[in-house]
């Protein structure tokens, strides 16, 4: 008799577990982050920086700076002297 | 054609990552509702769930097939992991089931008022004062639905043992609900 109590408690027992212990679903949004996190997602690269043309407009920038620094230090250059030739002219009394 | 978990299990450690999202994905669940009842929180299992599958993703290439299931293996990170949470916060206060995730409702059965004077959460509470390999038990018993043999395999012993674990389980927790109920 006690032991037919204790196996219908027990079988009572089992019965709250199953209701008790459900399963839960994590969040849909959390999988789906989490996923991404550990595998990266199919058809997705990382994008390579293209350096080229960069470097080209970059070169070309510097180039063409020098020559218009070499052209603007003629031009003073060129400017002075004639100064010096139309003072040196003033003085010899021409 | 479904991958076997064998055959997902070779091909992630070959740096397949689609394999390994099969397996995420066929067992993410699981190990979630391991460390949800383990823990109480489920702030805490999102957390930890992330540690597991980040820990075996760095290790699966490491991973030898000795005939111990995948699963079997998520668990044994999954459980060390939430028995260093609970060492690190043995000192702190726990609030149980504070934030209860998306559930998937059995429906409200008649039996859920079986046990007279006694709340599901305490229930809980209960349960989680039994040893770890009792929680896991019950775990995959109830949340999960699996067979003695498959827990056997889970858990790394035998059918027998299993059956065994589980009567003391209850005996236990049968005569740990009645103490509370008289406190």
């Amino acid at each position: 008799m006690a032991k037919n109590k204790e196996s219908a408690q027990l079988e009572t027992l089992e019965g709250e577990l199953a209701i008790r212990l459900r399963s839960y679903h994590p969040r849909t949004e959390y999988v789906r982050h989490l996923k991404n996190r550990l595998v990266k997602p199919a058809g997705v690269e990382v994008e390579r920086s293209n350096w080229k043309p960069a470097v080209l407009l970059i070169s070309l920038g510097i180039v063409g700076f020098i020559f218009a620094t070499i052209g603007l230090l003629r031009y003073i250059w060129s400017f002075f002297s004639e100064d010096e030739s139309a003072d040196d002219a003033g003085e010899r009394g021409d | 054609m479904e991958l076997s978990d064998n055959d997902a299990l070779q091909r992630a450690a070959a740096g397949d990552q689609d394999a390994f999202g099969v397996l995420y994905e066929r067992y993410v669940t699981r190990i979630y509702n391991y460390i949800y009842y383990r823990t109480g929180q489920n702030t805490e299992a999102e957390d930890l769930t992330a540690k597991v599958f980040f820990k075996a993703y760095s290790h699966i290439g490491s991973y030898k097939n000795t005939g111990v299931p995948f699963s079997a293996w998520l668990y044994r990170i999954a459980h060390n992991l939430v028995a260093n949470w609970h060492r690190d916060n043995s000192r702190s206060k726990v609030v149980p089931l504070e934030d209860e995730p998306q559930i998937v409702m059995k429906g409200d059965l008649p039996e859920t008022t079986v046990m007279k004077g006694q709340d599901s959460d305490s229930l809980l509470k209960v349960i989680r004062t039994l040893t770890s390999d009792r929680q896991q038990l019950l775990i995959l018993k109830f949340v999960d639905n699996l067979s003695n043999a498959e827990i056997a395999v889970i858990m790394g012993r035998s059918e027998g043992a299993i059956k065994s674990l589980y009567h003391r389980t209850l005996a236990n927790l049968k005569g740990d609900l009645n103490a509370e109920e008289f406190e």
